[in-house]
């Protein structure tokens, strides 16, 4: 190993890390006025700066080998990482350009710099196969997004929720360290791929299992799975709606990803079975438990939201729950089919909360009564958030659909003589409630009218004129969301390819 | 390993433990922390590990400890209302105990092969760090930075 | 060529969205229009192999997962596409008059028809599926938006229900899928799936596209989303979105299954028969002229349940047939409702018999005069040819519910009468209809006149000539393997 060569595989990183310094740095030279307010120039520099960071560090990801490993796989280099490193970056980027529409928030410039740091943390995660990087990731990633969280000092909920996130999160945190600890202890070591064949040496010791699940808790919480969402409707409402975003979509990537890795690759041998009939202990029976909780409780709670933010939360809930049945299924299928499925699911999502941040801006709120009648207000925005929500809701031909037909097809396929239909039927009959909350949100944009006639957006004279960068951006996603779904085998080849 | 000693840090510890979690007023708590802390220093110490013992009370209690008592001290202090007691999180805690009891019960022994006889040097860990640790040191440092931008960005005062 | 049918059909629906107001419905208007010119000239086709599920396109999709674009087109799903043609093209002439958020309406609309289409045509489960689905949402805003009584609540059970049935589809093509390891519908057919597994899958599968179908007790989403749609929203629900189910559950459900199938035929056929007679009673006591004619189409689909549960070419062939004359009648019936409506903005029986709406709507009453007798099943009318193979085919394996099925025609022939009498003829005494009840114009728009003269033509042709049909129908139920023989 030299110096040099560590530098050029982690120059991704590196670069993003470089990036959000010079966005500090612009916003030190150039902000802070009197009022507080971050400058329009220099947050569109910073923006822009950001922008271009983003996108010349997933350049550089395409330009790395296509395989290498370093320090005991603490740093690996694989298609399927750089994949998902890309993914990452290329949601990140659509997070900064949305960023633009958050008005109020003081200190664009660290704000922009967190975003990026929490992105790095991200990259971490994905691109580790070992215990201590992928707890370091996990932490960077969480720490970042509890202040991104708060960052809206000016609001009561902001503060609220940055600081449930944050204990929450520690909490979660500690679980998982002290579970990484009781593993690293039964088997001397911290790389994934030493795991696995320690675990299938020996009899499971409820020790070392108990290690298992502890570890897990820290992941189940990044990905909002009942009974660790608790923190995930104050979140995704009291947050900047950019954060809300990219906590639901980046965060969310990097989490199934790498939770995938540690339970298919690092726990294999203890999966054991969550078959109707063939129950058998190991993770994957306490996996099918909490999704079909998340599934339930999610979909359920959502029913009586008036917040379109915390039912999206609850949503989130039930979408991780679906998500979980690919790993359920296990495999190189059933990751996939995971994969797929959270990426779709993060696109989506970033442009839903972006609707949410526009219709936030005009009407100062995003209670579903402020979406009323936002078709006669901007046909596009009503348009783009159909799509996301329908998608959502899983109907043909949008991304979500196919992504929904994958997970359930691979996850039946799994288990012996349909064991999983138990799990596949409570997904649907989750769908099947989601479909109704996510058209009463979609009835409230296309049917009712607007109790105030004038949005007060008057004064926002520049904003409206710079909308027009973040509003084609939704287009693009509401357009990614339809092609993927109406040609999703490019995606599916590339990550069935990924895995080599 | 001296039985005694373990068993007088490990109440000493638990206890300071249980006070920080308890104690009503918060620098009485905070103080409790330190010993906590300290304890866990001392079994380092026990086991060997003279650096890490040794970086535990530079860092936590020299420093994170202090860091806390001061903070409680310059900043206004909440009403400490009582919010009742959470008879639902008492019972979550006693099932998580009970699962760990049970499971390190029904556990032969920790058996992690550690050489006789060697000891890690300062200048090992050093080397180590430099090597084959680099990368997450750096990450590390990377996390620190993070975190202060975060803290000075939540802390600073707003100019209206 | 036929495939044409959803490229046309999907096109409009996006120019009908993107152009000018004006041109929305000119756009929906030659889109369907088309739609039916193809059906008309693929069911008509000289040569064509109406026997066999004959492949037209076949293109790899997600290669991956062996989804394949694939449409074929036999006899029975020719005739489907030609009656969701007709009726799509007599739903846009009786929508002439929306004026309220045009774009969007046509597009809707349109998507639901191009999603029939593409479910008529479609060889690969999953196509098939994405169809399926995807007429759910445009239903919902169709009637949400554009419909009226309780229009919020019977847009979203309605879809509730179309999704819970998708749901249970779902599940079953999933077991399809993943058992034999392929979607393709014409090697599906040829799988012999395991008998205990047919033996829960069929239902499951098959009471999922039922409840589309309207079968008892499922059936309640269909009156109360056709009483809350739009006149065209209620003529594509009874004239397409129906036949949907049923297709499905014939050309999906009973091939695949054909064990599954025979252990259950029995109880289809007494969930087809309670549904016949109890549809038919409750509409007997109904005020609300759409309620009965949403009832009507409960009970007519009732046949069609019962003909497929027969599993002779007779009775199958008969509930495709029947599928064609209800789609076109019960279109009917809702157009010429919803034109009331339109003109006396109530489909109140007792607020309707005191107008006397005989004299001041000559046409309409002509037009519901024909449409009831159709439903009633006279003969010369498409609905007695297809009721009839149907009985005839039933007769073979369920005798007693052929007889039970006589008493449900009666109420029908009842309930369609006295609807008719109350609505038209209610007031006879000449001058004394009041005058403050006195429809300003009732005169049928040209429009209408078409729409409904398409409709009346369809019926009495294959009334009068069923061969027209039933020689392209049988052939394709002989090649089915489901069959007793």
């Amino acid at each position: 190993m030299s110096y040099l060569e560590l530098l050029r595989l982690a120059a991704p990183e590196a670069i993003v890390v470089l990036t959000a310094f010079v966005v500090l740095t612009i916003g030190l030279v150039t902000g802070r006025r009197e009022a507080g307010d971050t400058p329009a120039a220099t947050a569109g520099l910073g923006a822009l700066v950001a922008a271009l960071g983003l996108a010349i560090a997933a350049a550089t990801i395409v330009r790395l080998p296509g395989h290498a490993t370093l320090f005991h796989g603490m740093l690996v280099v694989s298609p399927l990482n750089s994949l998902f490193q890309v993914i990452v970056l290329v949601l990140a980027f659509f997070t900064v350009i949305l960023a633009r529409g958050e008005r109020l928030l003081p200190n664009k410039g660290e704000y922009l710099a967190m975003i990026l740091l929490a992105t790095v943390g991200l990259m971490l995660l994905i691109g580790s196969e070992e215990l201590l990087m992928i707890f370091i990731g996990l932490e960077l990633t969480g720490l970042s997004l509890y202040v991104m969280t708060a960052f809206d000092k000016a609001s009561q909920t902001s503060a609220e929720a940055g600081l449930k996130y944050f204990l929450f999160g520690s909490m979660a945190s500690a679980f998982t360290l002290f579970g990484l600890s009781l593993i690293y202890g039964f088997t001397g070591t911290t790389s994934l791929a030493a795991i696995g064949p320690r675990l299938a040496e020996q009899a499971l010791p409820p020790l070392l299992f108990v290690g298992i699940v502890m570890t897990l808790i820290g992941f189940l919480f990044k990905i909002a799975a009942a009974p660790f969402h608790l923190w995930a409707p104050d979140a995704y409402q009291g947050a900047p709606v950019s954060t809300a975003g990219f906590i639901a979509s980046g965060s969310k990537v990097a989490s199934f990803i790498v939770l995938g890795k540690i339970l298919l690759i690092g726990f294999g041998p203890v999966s054991g079975s969550a078959d109707w009939h063939g129950l058998i202990a190991g993770w994957t029976p306490i996996l099918a438990v909490l999704s079909a909780l998340s599934i339930l409780i999610g979909n359920l709670v959502a029913l009586v939201q008036k917040n379109v933010r915390r039912l999206l939360a609850y949503s989130a809930v039930a979408h991780g729950g679906y998500t979980l049945l690919g790993l359920i299924a296990g495999g190189r299928a059933g990751f996939s089919a995971t994969l797929f499925y959270t990426t779709i699911y993060a696109v989506t999502l970033v442009g839903a909360f972006g609707v949410v941040g526009f219709v936030r801006r005009e009407n100062g709120g995003d209670d579903l009564a402020d979406f009323a009648g936002l078709r006669a207000r901007s046909p596009l925005l009503a348009g783009c958030m159909a799509i996301f929500l329908l998608s959502l809701a899983g109907l043909p031909p949008l991304a979500g659909f196919f992504g929904k037909f994958y997970l359930f097809s691979t996850a039946l396929r799994a288990g012996a003589n349909h064991g999983l239909l138990w799990l596949v039927a409570l997904a649907l009959f989750g769908s099947l409630i989601s479909l109704y909350y996510y058209l009463i949100v979609l009835k409230v944009i296309f049917l009712d009218e607007n109790a105030q006639a004038t949005p007060a957006v008057a004064r926002y004279d520049f904003e409206m004129r710079a909308d027009y960068l973040p509003k084609m951006t939704l287009l693009v996603l509401a357009g990614a969301v339809l092609l993927l779904g109406i040609i999703p085998g490019t995606l599916v080849a590339r990550i069935l390819a990924s895995f080599g | 390993m001296n039985s005694a000693a373990f068993f007088f840090i490990a109440v000493l510890t638990l206890s300071a433990a249980v006070a920080a979690a308890c104690l009503r007023q918060l620098v009485h708590a905070a103080l409790s922390f330190a010993v906590a802390l300290v304890g866990v220093a001392a079994f380092y110490f026990l086991l060997g590990a003279e650096f890490v013992g040794l970086v535990q009370v530079f860092v936590y209690v020299g420093a994170v400890a202090v860091l806390i008592v001061f903070t409680i001290l310059l900043t206004r202090h909440g009403t400490d209302e009582n919010r009742g007691f959470n008879w639902s999180g008492v019972v979550i805690a006693l099932a998580v105990l009970a699962a760990l009891l049970w499971a390190i019960m029904r556990t032969p022994a920790l058996y992690v092969a550690a050489q006789p006889g060697v000891t890690v040097t300062v200048r090992q860990i050093g080397e180590a760090l430099m090597s084959d640790y680099v990368w997450p040191l750096q990450c590390v440092g990377l996390l620190l930075t993070a975190a202060l931008i975060g803290a000075l960005v939540l802390v600073l005062e707003e100019k209206r | 060529m036929i495939a044409w049918t959803i490229y046309l059909t999907l096109a409009g629906a996006l120019l009908a969205l993107l152009l000018p107001r004006i041109l929305a419905r000119w756009v929906a208007l030659v889109a369907t229009a088309g739609g039916f010119g193809l059906g008309l000239a693929a069911l008509f086709a000289q040569h064509t192999d109406f026997a066999h599920f004959t492949t037209i396109v076949r293109v790899p999709w997600v290669p991956a997962l062996g989804m394949n674009y694939h449409l074929a087109a036999d006899g029975i799903s020719l005739t489907m596409t030609l009656v969701t043609g007709l009726t799509a093209l007599a739903a846009v002439l009786f929508s002439w008059k929306v004026e309220n958020r045009p774009n969007e309406f046509f597009f809707w609309l349109l998507l639901v028809v191009a999603g029939s289409y593409g479910v008529f045509l479609s060889a690969d489960l999953f196509l098939f599926f994405v169809f399926y689905e995807l007429v759910i949402v445009p239903k919902y805003f169709l009637i949400a938006i554009w419909g009226s009584t309780n229009k919020e609540y019977g847009a979203m059970k309605l879809t509730l229900y179309s999704f819970l049935g998708g749901a249970l589809v779902f599940i079953g093509i999933l077991v399809a899928y993943v058992t034999a390891g392929t979607l393709d519908l014409l090697q599906l057919t040829q799988f012999q799936f395991a008998p205990q597994l047919q033996a829960w899958a069929f239902p499951v599968l098959f009471l999922g596209f039922a409840v589309l179908g309207g079968i008892w007790p499922f059936h309640t989403w269909a009156p109360t989303g056709h009483v809350a749609a739009p006149t065209a929203g209620s003529m594509l629900l009874a004239g397409i979105v129906m036949k949907l189910g049923a297709y499905g559950a014939l050309r999906v459900a009973l091939n695949l299954f054909p064990l599954g199938f025979q252990m259950w035929s029995k109880w289809i056929a007494v969930l087809a028969v309670i549904g016949i007679v109890y549809a038919a009673a409750v509409a007997l006591r109904q005020n609300d002229l759409k309620f009965v004619i949403g009832y009507s189409s409960v009970s007519h689909m009732g046949f069609v349940l019962l003909g497929l549960a027969t599993a002779n070419v007779l009775g199958v062939s008969g509930a495709v047939l029947q599928m064609f004359s209800h789609g076109v009648i019960g279109a009917l019936l809702f157009a010429l409702a919803g034109a009331v409506y339109y003109r006396t903005h109530t489909r109140n029986l007792n607020d309707l018999s005191l107008m006397g709406l005989s004299r001041t709507m000559p046409f309409i009453t002509f037009a519901f005069v024909v449409a009831s007798a159709a439903s009633m099943g006279i003969p010369g009318f498409s609905g007695f040819a297809a009721e009839i193979t149907i009985l005839i085919g039933a007769w073979k394996t369920f005798p007693l519910a052929v007889g039970i099925t006589g008493l449900g025609m009666v109420l029908v022939a009842a309930f369609t009468l006295r609807a008719l009498k109350k609505s038209f003829f209610g007031d006879q005494t000449g001058g004394r209809v009041r005058q403050e009840t006195r429809v300003p114009n009732g005169a049928a728009t040209l429009a209408e006149k078409l729409g409904a003269s398409l409709l009346i033509c369809a019926t009495l042709a294959v009334g009068l000539y069923p061969k027209l049909l039933l020689d392209r129908i049988m052939p394709a139920v002989e090649t089915m393997r489901f069959l007793h023989r």
